[in-house]
Order: C-alpha cells, then structure tokens, then sequence
C-alpha cells in the first residue's frame, strides 16, 4: 500500500440475511483514501452510506472485500485489536452525539487518552474544549449542555489522541443550521491544522461540498466518485 | 485497571442509590445466613462450656428397674456419687382454689439432685425443703396453671399428701418451654419411694441416676462398662461429653438446615440482583458501544460493570452482615424459652466473612448472567442501536448456570457433608422452583387470556403492563409467592392441628384405668355430665414367655448370652384395626372361638425392629396374671398419621381375651371445659385410681409450640418475603424511565394523572392478587398434602389466615410499587426528552 494512503477498500460487500434471503446493502465498493484528504459520502437513505463508514472505521466487519486503514488490514484482525487500532488512529462524531452521560466534558474527552493508558492528559484536554469555545464548561455534564456544546465536546473527544482518520456520522444532523455551520468550520479548521483525514457522511450538500471528494452511493453501490486519485486537502 | 475502576466508579454518578437498591436484594439472605451461622457458633460454645450444668451430673443413667445391687456397687467402686430420680404417673387431686383431679408426671428425687446446673423454684427456701426431705411438692408451671395452684396449696399423689412449696422456673438441661410442657410435680425421694427388702425383687419404673464422678475418672469407660455388664436393666447411659457432642451435632444440623432455607431465599436474591441488572445493562449498551468505539476492548467493557458488580456486591455483604450482626444479638431474646440455659453472644469472624463470601460471589456469578453480554456489544451500536441486541446464543451463559449450579450444590455440601444430601436438595430446590415458575407462568398467562376486553381501559392498561417487554412478573411472582407460601404453610397446619384436635367428633378427654367392677359406675357418671364415650379400648396387661418355644434370649456379638425383649404389654382386642393402623405384613383377624387353641394376634413393627428374631409366623406364649395362652404372630401392623388414640404393641381378636382382667380407656367428647371439671371432680370421689387426661391441655400445647416455631419459621421466610419486596422495588426503579416515558407518551395522548394512577395501582394490586393466589393456593395445597399423607385426616381451618394472607401480600406490593414508583408520573416530558439525548 502507497505510504501515502491512509485508507484502502477493495470490492467491500456488506450482505444481511432476512427471511428472503440475503439483502446486499453494500455491494464491490473500492476506492483509496490519501493522508489528509477530505472525503464526504453521499446518497438517499439506506443506500449503505453509514455501513460504508462503519466498515471503514472497523466499527463491523464486511462479507466480502477487505479495509486497510493505516496499514492495516482490518478483516485480518479481531474486535479487541481493531479497537486498539481505532483508539490510535480513529477519531468519531456522530449525529448523537454520543457522549458518556454520566461523564463531565473533561472526562468524555479524556476517555481515549486513559484507554491508552496515558496519564496527565488534563492540560491537553482542556486547551482543545478551549479551542471548541467551551474552556468554561469543563465540569459540566452532557445534559447540562446544549446540543451543539455537546457536538463541541465530542469533537474535542475525537482529537484528543491525535486520529490520523476521522469519522463523522451527520455531524450536523441534530443541530439547527448556524449551530451546525460553527461546526463545521471548526470541524475542517481542526482538520487543516492537524493535517487529519477526514471522512464524513451526510445528506448536507454544502458540508458535502466542503470535501475535496465526493462519494455518491446508490443502492450500495457507488453511482459517482468526484475525487479520482486520491490528492490532500 | 486504573481506567477500568475509574469508568466504573463514573459510571455510577447517576445510579448509585439504584444500584444500593439492587444491593438490597442479597442483604436479607446474607443477613439470615450470617445470624443463623453465628448463633450457632455462640450457641455451640455456651453449651461446650456446660454440658454437665445441661446433665445435672458427669453421667446420667436410665433403668428400667431399681434398687439393682451390682449397679450400685459397681459405681461407689468407681468413686462416684449418685442421685436418684423416679418418674412415674399419679393423678393428682388439688384442695387449694379449684378442686380438680388429673394425671401427672412426679419426680421424685434425691436430696442431692442435680450435681451441676441450676434448679429452682420462684420460691427462694422451696427446693431446699425439698432437700431436706419435708413433704413438701415443687410443681411446674403447666401443673400450676392447669390446677390454680399456689404455694401452701394441698395437694394428693398416689405417693402420698404434700404442700406445694412452690413453682419450678429452672431445671437442668431443660428450657422454660419444654418445663412448661410438661406437667410435673417435684417431691422428695424419701417418703415416695419406699425402699424394696433384701432379697425381694427390685421395683420395675423409669428410674434414673444421676452421676457425679471423680476428677480422674473415665466417664466414656465407665458407660460402657455400665451399658455391656447391665444390660438386662436396658441402662441409657448419658455422658456430659456424649451429650455435648449430641447438642452439637444437633446445633450444627439446625444450623445448616436453616441455613439451607435461608440460601433459597439468597438465591432469589441473586436472580433479583440479575434481574435488576438486565435493565440496568440494557440502559447502558449504547455506552458500552462508545467505548467500545473509542478503543475499549469487550474485556475492558464488561470489567467496568463487573467492577460495579463488586462494589455492589460488597454494599451487599456488608450491609447483611451488619444486619446479621444485629439479628444474632436479637436471637436470643426469641429462643429464650426454646433453650436450655443461656446463650453468650459475641463477635465471631468466621460466619460473618463466610457469610459475607458466599453472598458477595453468588452476587458477582448471578451478575454475569447480564453483564456477558456488554463483552458481546459492537461498536456498530453507535451508528445503528439496533445492533447491540444480539440475539446469537452465548455459550458463556450456560457456563455460568452450571457454576450457578455447581455453586449452590457445593454451598449445600459445605453445610451436610453428605453429597447424596447436598444433591438431594439441589434437585428438590430446582423442582421447588420449576413448580413456581411453572404456577406462575400458568397464573399470568390465564390473567392475561382471562381479561375482558369489556374491561375498563385503566384496567387493561394495568394488566397489560405486567407483560411488557423484559418484565419481570414471573420473578416477582416467584419471590412473593415463595415467601407467602412458606409463612402461610405454617399457619394452616397449626389451624389444621387445631381444628383437628378440637373438632366435634374428636375426643377430648381421656380417663385411664377403668377396671371392670368399675365400669357400670362410670357410665352412670358419663351419662349424668353429658359426656359422650367416643371410643374404648379394653387392656390387657401380659408379659411374653417364650417365642417359638424358646425363652427370648440371644446371643451378641461377643458370643455372651443376653437375655433380650422380655416384653411387658398392655395389650387390646378389636374385631378391626384403628382407623391409624396400617397392615405391613400379614393379614389381621378380627374375631376367634373362645378356647382357640393358638391364637392369630397382630403386633406394632417396632417390635419386630427392637427384636429382629421376633418375626411373622412365629408362636409365642403370653402370660396374663398366671394364664398362658399361646398366639401365632398373624400381622404386623404400622401406625400413620397424628392420633390420640393409644398405639397398643399387641391387638389380639374378639374372643381372644374376653375372660381376661382387664382396664378399659375411655375417650370421651365433653361439651365444655365445665363438664370436664365436674366430671373430674366425681372421678376423684368416686375412683381414686383412676386418671384422666384433658386434651385441651394438648390443644394448648400444639397452640403454643406452633406459636413459638411460627416465630422461627417467619423470620426465615422473611428472608424470601423480604428479598421479594425488594426485587419488587429494584424492578420498578429499574423500569422507572420506561414507566416515565410511557406516561408521558399517555399524558400526551390525553391521559389525566388520576388514570395514571389508577393504571399504576391496577399493576401493582394485580401483582400482589396474583402473587396471593400463588402462594395462598400453594400453601393450601401443602396442607391438603400434610393432612392427608401425614397425619392422616382433613385439613381444616385456616380460611382466616389465607384472608388476611392474601390481603397482606396485595397491600405490601401496593405500597411497595406506590412508593418506588413516586413522582415518575410528574417528571416533564422535557426531562424524559433530554434524558434520551
């Protein structure tokens, strides 16, 4: 794999079983992802976009075709050391945000750091909620926070530990339109400055024009590809 | 691990008051095997440090028969000292308030009786002029309170007039329960017992010896000198040590079998504590999935709620042994009648860390039911929700179940030591629950089948919540019905005895010894009190002569010949066997020709058990006041059930022995207690011989024994009972939010908050109706049961008990869901919304 690649998919297939028998909802998607590039994953619902993005990220596992996120070939490897893998490498936003209820901002953020086993990140988690805007609301809990701040501390979650990759389900979905333009600009600002790729899914045309490439999905399968050869950001 | 214990301490934040709930549920279980096992760690060595204070002496002997020279020579040999004791029945004729007439037990003892332990009367000089040999009498307080004695009252035995000196409050080895069973009266040996001349035969009766030995002597040697070289006087020989030994085993088996109960009632504490986490894990798995997300490994997911697990586990143990604690120091305030002498309490380590150890791991391995599956939740759950409900079987399930298994067989061991025992009792346990589960499974579904459709909406509503998913219906049903069952099992049989006892068809007083002279007498004396002769049973007393032609001799084991059973019975003839007597081996004949030669009899099977040469078929003489007569042994008959009619060894045909002197015993039905009296009262002037038997003393009894092991048996079912309305609260407060959501989602489609209510209230009394039935019904079934295979007649009563029963149950789950549930009603839909974000 070119060193400057950070993600590969070849042929990824994703079947489920209902009772008529096998249901393709992703069927020979490939494309390479290069270092730093900005990539947006479009289409209708349920043309496979968030199951493309939960492949990738190695958050499930594929029928057929294979991921290579950072090097690493990710069907080759099992739930616990792809979880190692996403911890280093993989940054996440959701659409729901998907903080730990019962966490402070400061300790939602800090939650990949002490999964690695790193101590005294405090410093570091708390200049980055600074950098989302949100310096004095450190101690405050998910519930205490709009959705917007909360989208901001998952945001400052997602960089705490450097990603090389970051994945954002509609990461704008919940959030009213001025909301969720703030954070995008944050979004692609923390992208450019700490060189991350950055690979998003959404129905949002103007977010999606953001990225330097686009992928259409339609019925699982991709109708267009903008990008061609993978170039940065 | 930092991590790990660190999450699992966060995770917390919002659920630690739900989660000390949920701890609550093994509290009780704990609590009762903690208490259980250190009171009888107490109990043990209070009784090691008394056992001779509990005998009376080093050694207690029984003989059938006294004076016995050799015996006594052979213990002044040994150096010991020895007080006699004779127990034999007199009517007793009171002249102090109430003049009345009945049979009771006197002891008549030796001024140096008892050697160790205490025996005293409430008067403070009385066992001292007992000592002294005055003609004085110490009654208990059973023979007190059925004769209104008082001390200076007169009084008339069959071994002479005495006063009462006063009442007996302590005897040795005997609790204040037992003495107030019994019926007895304390006189001097000397002036009772008049001493047999040399060279006449020693007088046979129940006599017994107590022994004081010398400090170097060897009592273990000496019984069992006494039990080969003396055996024609059948001694039952008693050492302090051997007596020792036996409290012990018997504390140590109480103890375990209580033990064993109160484990059942841990059990169901541990399924609370799985239930109860199922929701709590179902809240959460959107949470595991983030982590899961952000780097966590499934391993590292479930040690986070094992963690919780541990923390909850230790809440658990050491709530229920400091509850235990505190239940050992309020034992013995309960069992102070039930006990001989008194019980030190103190601190002991080893069955509170026991305790303590076996609710903690069976609250961790019942956790692991729920928690297996965070280890199984895909980070895919954070995109799609949907995908952290596996449904694929996890194979790791069934390897906890069988350490679930496995665990509680090794618990049941550790406590018998028997594994046929331990195994026994797992079996019996998982039927007892298969039973349970299966009725409440039945119950629920006929509720749900059963409800009409025409039913208010309020009502339908209520019902149909007891079967939403992951609803936890059968369980509680379980654990309330259990608890109910076992409480309301115990009062049905004591009202089942009770009616029994004090039916209409019942005899209710007995009169002995009615000899034939006296017998037209006594009927004209029966008819003029309005008493009703409900049965009589003729006796014939005779001694056996020979079996088989043989005199009954054997040889033992050291090929020493021994004289064995010379049986001396009091035995009856009948055309039929009593309705209690069940043939076991032959066939019974009712009537012979006078003058048959060899005579078919029926015997009890414990004869043929204390003497294995005595069998079906063989002929053997009696004696019956110089006569022989010869009989062939026809039947072997057993006894079943609870009957107050006398169980004779030996029932000869009609025909047999109607020439023979006999005495006949009377049951009669007597209209009232007054009618008893008068009637006793003519018995005593009438026929001074004769004694009777009032069974309202027995009904008495029943009542009161049942009213003490009620107490027992309550506080062991409350462990259940309790642990049931525990789970009752843990299961609503872990349902809380779906409740709130659902009522929001009803407010908002035009429900007021009074339908609300009502739906709630509905629910609840659905469960505690349902849960009633169960137990009720079970309970009614187990006394059927009881009556019917061991007693052996209906069961009756108890229509009372079952009310008030089944009200309890439905107000206690009521109250309980009421007051876990409060306030979900009025939280905003807004905090429910945010609550979801």
């Amino acid at each position: 794999m070119d060193a400057n690649l950070i993600l590969r998919v070849e042929n990824l297939t994703k079947t489920y079983a209902v009772p008529s028998g096998q249901l393709a909802v992703l069927k020979d998607v490939s494309f390479d992802l290069a270092a730093g590039a900005t990539l947006a994953i479009v289409g209708p619902s349920g043309s496979g976009k968030t199951t493309l993005l939960g492949l990738c990220a190695g958050l499930d596992r594929a029928t057929r075709g294979s991921v290579v996120m950072a090097g690493h070939a990710l069907d080759l490897l099992n739930e616990d050391a792809r979880a190692r893998l996403r911890n280093q490498h993989v940054g996440f936003m959701f659409q729901s945000f998907n903080l730990l209820p019962t966490l402070t901002a400061l300790e939602n953020v800090l939650v990949p750091m002490e999964l690695r086993g790193r101590r005294g990140g405090e410093p570091e988690a708390r200049e980055l909620l600074s950098r989302v805007g949100l310096a004095e609301r450190c101690d405050h809990f998910p519930a205490q926070l709009s959705g917007g701040e909360q989208q901001r501390v998952a945001l400052a979650r997602a960089f705490i530990n450097g990603p090389q990759i970051l994945f954002c389900d509609e990461p704008t979905g919940n959030l009213d339109n001025d909301t969720g333009r703030e954070m995008i600009d944050l979004i692609f600002s923390l992208n450019q400055h700490k060189g991350t790729t950055l690979v998003l899914v959404t129905h949002d045309l103007e977010l999606a024009a953001r990225c330097g490439r686009i992928i259409r999905l339609k019925s699982g399968m991709v109708a267009s590809d903008t990008g061609g050869p993978p170039h940065p950001a | 691990m930092n991590f790990i214990l660190k999450m699992a301490w966060r995770d917390t934040r919002s659920s630690r008051r739900r989660l000390l709930l949920y701890s609550m549920t093994i509290v009780l279980g704990i609590a009762g095997l903690v208490a259980v096992q250190s009171y009888a760690v107490n109990l043990k060595k209070s009784v090691a440090d008394e056992p001779r204070r509990l005998l009376g002496g080093d050694m207690r002997v029984g003989v059938n028969a006294w004076p016995n020279a050799d015996l006594q020579q052979y213990l002044a040999h040994a150096g010991a000292e020895v007080a006699r004791e004779k127990v034999f029945a007199s009517p007793l004729t009171s002249n102090g308030k109430v003049t009345r007439r009945s049979s009771v037990q006197v002891h008549a003892i030796d001024p140096a009786f008892p050697y160790y332990g205490k025996f005293g009367a409430e008067t403070p000089d009385a066992v001292a002029r007992l000592r002294r040999g005055e003609r004085v009498a110490l009654v208990d307080p059973e023979v007190a309170g059925q004769f209104h004695l008082a001390v200076g009252d007169p009084i008339k035995l069959s071994c002479g007039d005495y006063t009462v000196a006063g009442i007996v409050r302590d005897f040795p080895g005997e609790s204040s329960l037992v003495l107030s069973l019994q019926g007895r009266v304390f006189v001097p040996w000397q002036g009772a017992i008049p001493d047999v001349p040399a060279g006449k035969p020693a007088d046979r009766g129940n006599y017994r010896l107590y022994v004081r030995l010398p400090s170097a002597a060897d009592p273990k040697a000496i019984a069992d000198v006494l039990k080969s070289r003396f055996v024609t006087s059948f001694p039952v020989v008693t050492t302090a040590q051997q007596l020792e030994k036996d409290i012990d085993e018997a504390i140590v088996n109480g103890s375990h079998f209580v033990a064993m109960v109160v484990f059942v009632g841990l059990l169901l504490g541990g399924i609370g504590i799985a239930s109860a986490l199922s929701v709590y894990v179902q809240e959460r798995l959107i949470r595991v999935a983030i982590l899961r997300c952000l780097g966590a490994s499934g391993g590292a997911s479930m040690a986070i709620y094992l963690c919780q697990t541990a923390f909850l586990g230790v809440c658990g143990a050491t709530g229920g042994a400091l509850l235990g604690l505190a239940a050992q120091f309020a034992l013995p305030a309960l069992t102070r009648d039930l006990l001989p002498g008194d019980v030190q309490i103190f601190f002991a380590w080893q069955p509170v860390l026991s305790g303590m150890a076996t609710g903690f791991v069976l609250c961790l391995v019942f956790a692991l039911l729920p928690l297996l599956a965070i280890r199984r939740v895909p980070p895919l759950a954070t995109l799609r929700s949907e995908a952290a409900e596996t449904t694929a079987r996890d194979p790791m399930r069934l390897a906890v179940w069988a350490l679930i298994v496995a665990g509680s067989l090794c618990f049941a061991y550790a406590q018998t030591r028997m594994w046929s025992v331990a195994i026994s009792f797992l079996i019996a346990l998982s039927v007892a629950f298969g039973l349970f589960a299966g009725a409440a499974a039945l119950l629920s579904l006929a509720a749900r089948r059963g409800m009409p459709s025409a039913a208010p909406y309020v009502v339908r509503q209520g019902f149909s919540n007891l079967y939403r998913p992951r609803n936890r219906t059968l369980l509680l049903l379980l654990s309330l019905g259990m608890g109910l069952f076992v409480v309301l099992t115990v009062y049905l049989v004591r009202s089942t005895l009770l009616a029994h006892f004090s039916g209409d068809s019942t005899p209710n007083l007995i009169v002995y010894n009615i000899t034939e002279p006296d017998e037209a007498g006594f009927a004209k004396l029966v008819q003029i009190h309005g008493q009703r002769v409900v049965e009589s049973f003729p006796i014939v007393e005779m001694n056996l002569v020979t079996v088989n032609g043989h005199e009954p001799k054997s040889t033992d084991k050291n090929h020493k010949e021994t004289p064995l059973y010379k049986f001396h019975v009091g035995a009856t003839y009948r055309d039929s066997l009593m309705s209690s007597d069940k043939v076991a081996a032959g066939e019974f004949v009712g009537r012979v020709k006078p003058g048959t030669p060899v005579v078919p009899i029926a015997i009890a099977r414990w004869m043929t058990q204390l003497d294995p040469k005595l069998k079906l078929g063989d002929e053997a003489v009696w004696d019956i006041d110089g006569v022989q007569i010869r009989t062939r042994i026809a039947t072997v008959r057993i006894q079943e059930g609870l009957h107050i009619e006398p169980y004779f060894p030996v029932v000869f045909p009609e025909g047999a022995l109607d020439a023979a002197p006999k005495k006949t015993v009377f049951f009669l039905r007597s209209p009232s207690p007054a009618d008893t009296a008068r009637l006793e009262q003519d018995l005593a002037q009438q026929f001074p011989k004769v004694q009777d038997y009032d069974i309202a003393v027995l009904i008495q009894t029943i009542d009161r024994v049942f009213g003490r092991i009620a107490v027992i048996i309550d506080l062991i079912a409350s462990v259940t009972l309790g642990t049931g309305i525990v789970i009752l609260a843990s299961a609503i407060v872990a349902g809380r939010h779906q409740r709130a959501r659902e009522s929001v989602l009803l407010r908002a489609v035009g429900a007021t908050r009074g339908q609300l209510r009502w739906v709630q209230l509905t629910e609840y009394s659905a469960i505690g109706i349902l849960a009633g039935i169960l137990g009720c019904g079970l309970a009614e079934a187990a006394n059927a049961l009881l009556a019917h295979y061991l007693f052996k007649f209906s069961p009756g009563g108890g229509a009372g008990e079952v009310a008030l029963a089944a009200t309890a149950v439905i107000a206690v789950t009521v109250t309980t869901g009421v007051l876990a549930d409060r306030g979900a009603s009025r939280l905003s839909p807004l905090d429910i919304l945010r609550k979801e974000t």
